[in-house]
């Protein structure tokens, strides 16, 4: 019952988006009043597709197998939470999650764009509508939940249990909040080329949009990279797996694009290559939907495949992306733009800073989609993964670390630039090289990646700090800490993430054993001893559970559990491990494969400073919040003409 | 005043370096850990051969630590793989003319892309 | 036009995509093709007979990886006799990481389409030749070159339209 409720609202959902995208061009003919019938149906659009959410989530906690859907993602023995997070655990539902997001973007849109001359809000919240539209129209006719199954099944096959875990529910709908959100951007800059126009007001309009995107996607991608660790059961972060790629080259870009339409605001520069990275940051957030669900690149991320599907989604970007690059080359000349400035100022510094990261972000294209490139030529299938990236993407890094150290720059009078980076550049090279020198003769162990991670992490957070409390004692206001704490907090929080990862890569133990219970393995000053195994049945799995006691100098700190779990519905074994987390270091075993009567193998691993990684991750998060919510305070937002 | 700044970044580093440069890499298999990163699982192909639990991944592990047990290097566990499972099995690319476009790319991007925009931005 | 370039790229960029939704994902083609089996000790799955490659037979036939575990093997039995009676092409077996009693009570179900089974307990033999998923077939010519693979179970089809045809081929090059 609730679910042909469900359906009627997603095709009202999508009248409502039609409405939205039509009015103007249809209705501005007959009559002037359609500016109200624009406004409702952007925000109506919310509530529609939200309760549809709803009846979703109500029929899979009914088990109401009638649905397609459903009874291929639950069962009525997965527990509560587990069939509520089921909802957006594949494809069809995490597509009207997608909707549901993008419905509510447009409603904040609608609702926070009063400032914003009619005409412009007009086109703007037309382009969300079109984009709303395209979406649920790839709902309705390929992937709905909704669908009815032909005979109704007994019971449904389960969840994959890999996605029966609390990360894994969070995970997609920040993800999501941040690729949507990315369709604010877009939809602006859109229609500041329609305009023929983009004056540097509009610049600060969308700052607070950018920035609560780069957030979201931000947690997003942090809490993957924390769930992957803690559940895959070999204690990587980061795989560079074609969708991770796609995630994390929309950040790349919003990163670029936030700088730049800093540029764009203070100094009226770069208004184009603003409005090009906006269009590029939805591009890329719409490529990554269609590389996860067409099934063209191998993943461990990938919905079924469907090539229906597939084809569908590329034809919706080609229109969108292809559609807003030829509106792109056909006005943006008509735009006045700037873009001349000093070699040696702190403009120059926020080029490099967007050459690095498009360049960057070109890199981890290039890699995810040479497989596929090779292949189609009929070429041998080959593999791109960390080796590569690690090549090439560091090296690109780096340099734009260092560059975050200079950010005290924005504080000095104009004319100090030249001077400033010159000195700094100096300083720096020498300090590395006395550092690395010093290192090689007096440390057993020297690392140059660990070095280098380190300085970069001192670099950045020292001259950050040092440059505030100088301006605090010059000012004598504590406001000097406040000001810009957005950008304060987020570029430590990158200081402190650059050096968890450096630490943890270069200097992390890993110990794969063989051992029988009452023996005892050690790394470091640490003691783990296998004093236990036991089976047991959990709610729908059968669990071997093996006990460890960890002593830190002959200290007994805790006890560890790793298990095996194999669950009803799926053949592979699924490995918990057991994690001591700490600040300084992670202890982290997992349960191999039983070797013969009661040996099993072990792994341990010696962790050193990885939770500096999502530490950092949320650091820059909340810097991107307190960015938005600051910038609210501070300006009253002057009505755009 | 200014150089005293860099004085103490040198010295905080040096403490960094100190408390973690002890990392006793004779404990670390290091060349086994690394390696099994390095290849993927041919039955799972989504995953690499330390985290499969497929029984080929189980015997490709044993047959990488029985390598690195006869003092072999990355090369030869590389090319061993290769030769049987074809490059596709190795996560690194091959540095052959077939992927030259991949290694040279980025690089080339960098150089394209700051040559029009230094030169747009700095005509005097 | 300035527009040129861009559009190009971007246009490249969407066939590529468009175009890798209807590949079929290929096989990986095997790096062995053109090279000679591994010289291993080879131990026969009856008899427990040990030799080594000088055992296989001195003319073009079928090495076929299987196992009693291995579903799809079922599949494959029916072309592999069909093979077998028609007499074009011997077929050498691998029982591969398999308990000797079970790949024996599978023969006496199934029947045995063999000429002789190689017995690969380890799979070092697999392992050797980049076995991945059974079941598994190689097309060795009579200089123990490996000429073809095919992975997954051979069906009559492929029997008829591309074995046979290699094997003609095979008989011309000498």
């Amino acid at each position: 019952m609730i679910s042909y409720i469900g359906s009627f609202l997603i095709l009202l959902a999508l009248l409502n988006a039609s409405l939205l995208v039509l009015s103007k061009p249809v209705l501005s003919k007959i009559t002037s009043g359609y500016d109200a019938l624009i406004l409702s149906t952007s925000k109506l659009q919310f509530p529609l597709v939200l309760i549809a959410f709803i009846c979703l989530i109500i029929s899979f906690v009914d088990d109401d197998f009638s649905l397609k859907y459903i009874s291929s993602n639950s069962n009525s023995a997965l527990p509560f939470f587990y069939k509520i997070s089921a909802t957006w655990a594949g494809h069809e539902g995490s597509m009207l999650l997608w909707c549901l997001i993008l419905s509510f973007w447009t409603f904040m849109a609608s609702i926070y764009s009063k400032s914003l001359d009619m005409q412009f809000r007009i086109k703007f919240l037309s382009v969300m509508g079109f984009l709303n539209l395209g979406f649920l129209l790839f709902l309705v006719f390929t992937s709905n939940p909704f669908e009815k199954n032909i005979s109704i099944p007994i019971d449904g096959k389960d969840l994959n249990p890999l996605l029966q875990d609390f990360g894994l529910i969070v995970h997609p709908p920040m993800l999501y909040m941040g690729y949507v959100g990315l369709s604010v951007v877009f939809s602006f800059a859109v229609t500041c080329l329609l305009q023929n126009d983009f004056k540097k007001e509009w610049a600060r309009w969308i700052r607070p949009w950018a920035l609560m995107s780069w957030s979201f996607l931000t947690l997003g991608i942090a809490l993957g990279s924390w769930w992957a660790y803690y559940e895959l059961g070999w204690g990587g972060w980061w795989f560079w797996d074609p969708v991770e790629n796609a995630s994390f080259m929309p950040w790349l870009i919003t990163t670029a694009l936030i700088h730049s339409l800093i540029t764009c605001e203070q100094k009226s520069m770069f208004k184009n290559w603003t409005i090009l990275l906006s269009i590029m940051a939805f591009s890329l957030s719409l490529l990554g939907t269609f590389l996860v669900r067409s099934g063209i690149l191998i993943s461990v991320h990938s919905f079924a495949n469907d090539p229906a599907r597939g084809a569908f989604i590329l034809l919706f970007l080609t229109i969108v992306v292809g559609g807003s690059l030829l509106i792109y080359f056909r006005n943006s000349p008509k735009i006045k733009d700037n873009i001349s400035f000093d070699f040696f100022s702190r403009e120059s510094f926020f080029l490099i800073n967007n050459i690095l990261l498009v360049t960057a972000t070109f890199t981890i294209l290039l890699g995810t989609m040479y497989p596929l490139f090779l292949d189609l030529l009929g070429l041998e299938k080959i593999s791109v993964g960390v080796p590569y990236y690690n090549a090439v993407f560091l090296p690109i890094m780096t340099p734009l670390a260092l560059l975050a150290g200079y950010i005290p720059i924005l504080f000095l009078s104009k004319n100090k630039d030249k001077k400033y980076l010159i000195n700094h550049l100096f300083m720096s090279l020498l300090v590395i090289l006395f550092l690395s020198f010093f290192s090689m003769i007096f440390f057993d162990n020297f690392n140059f990646s660990t070095l280098l991670g380190v300085f970069i992490f001192i670099w950045i957070s020292f001259n950050i700090i040092y440059d505030l409390i100088k301006r605090y004692y010059v000012s004598n206001t504590r406001n000097v800490f406040f000001i810009n704490i957005g950008m304060t907090l987020a570029h430590l929080g990158l200081a402190v993430f650059i050096l968890g990862a450096t630490i943890v890569e270069n200097n992390k133990i890993e110990k794969e054993i063989v051992a029988k219970i009452g023996e005892t393995i050690k790394i470091k000053n640490y003691a783990f001893k296998f004093t236990n195994l036991s089976q047991y049945e959990g709610p729908n799995y059968t669990g071997i559970k093996a006990q460890f006691l960890v002593y830190e100098n002959n200290t007994l700190i805790t006890e560890l559990y790793p298990e095996k779990r194999i669950y009803a519905s799926n053949d592979m074994p699924m490995t918990e491990a057991g994690i001591d987390p700490g600040l300084s270091r992670d202890l982290y075993i997992t349960l191999g494969s039983l070797i013969n009567d009661d040996v099993w193998s072990i792994r341990i691993y010696h962790k050193p400073f990885i939770r500096l990684i999502w530490l950092g991750a949320l650091m820059m998060v909340l810097g991107g919040v307190l960015s938005v919510l600051s910038k609210r305070k501070r300006m009253k937002i002057a009505p755009l003409r | 005043m200014k150089m005293i700044k860099y004085f103490i970044y040198s010295g905080i580093c040096l403490l960094f370096m100190q408390s973690i440069a002890t990392a006793d890499t004779k404990l670390n298999d290091a060349l086994y850990n690394q390696m099994i990163t390095e290849i993927r699982c041919m039955v799972c192909q989504n995953q690499n051969i330390a985290e499969s639990e497929a029984p080929l991944a189980i015997d490709l592990r044993n047959k990488v630590r029985e390598m690195v047990d006869e003092g072999k290097d990355e090369d030869y566990i590389k090319k061993y793989m290769s030769e049987r499972y074809s490059d596709f099995i190795l996560y690194e690319p091959s540095f052959s003319p077939r992927n030259l476009i991949l290694w040279i790319g980025p690089f080339l991007f960098l150089a394209i892309i700051s040559y029009y925009f230094f030169r747009r931005s700095f005509k005097k | 036009m300035k527009i040129k370039i861009p559009l190009i790229i971007f246009i490249f960029f969407i066939s590529i995509l468009f175009f890798g939704l209807f590949i079929e994902t290929k096989l990986i083609q095997s790096p062995l093709i053109g090279k000679k089996l591994p010289n291993y000790e080879l131990v026969e799955l009856n008899t427990g007979y040990k030799s080594d490659i000088r055992m296989l037979p001195r003319e073009t036939f079928l090495l076929n990886i299987w196992a009693s575990w291995c579903l799809e093997c079922i599949r494959e039995h029916n072309t592999l006799t069909i093979i077998n009676e028609d007499k074009k092409l011997k077929i050498v077996g691998v029982n591969y990481k398999d308990k000797r009693e079970d790949a024996l009570g599978w023969l006496s179900i199934y029947g045995n389409p063999y000429i002789y089974n190689i017995y690969d307990y380890t799979g070092e033999l697999g392992l050797d030749l980049g076995v991945y998923g059974v079941p598994e077939t190689f097309l060795v010519d009579k200089n123990r070159v490996i000429r073809a693979k095919y992975i997954g179970a051979i069906t009559n089809d492929i029997y008829q339209q591309e074995i046979i045809p290699m094997i003609e081929k095979i008989n011309e090059d000498d």
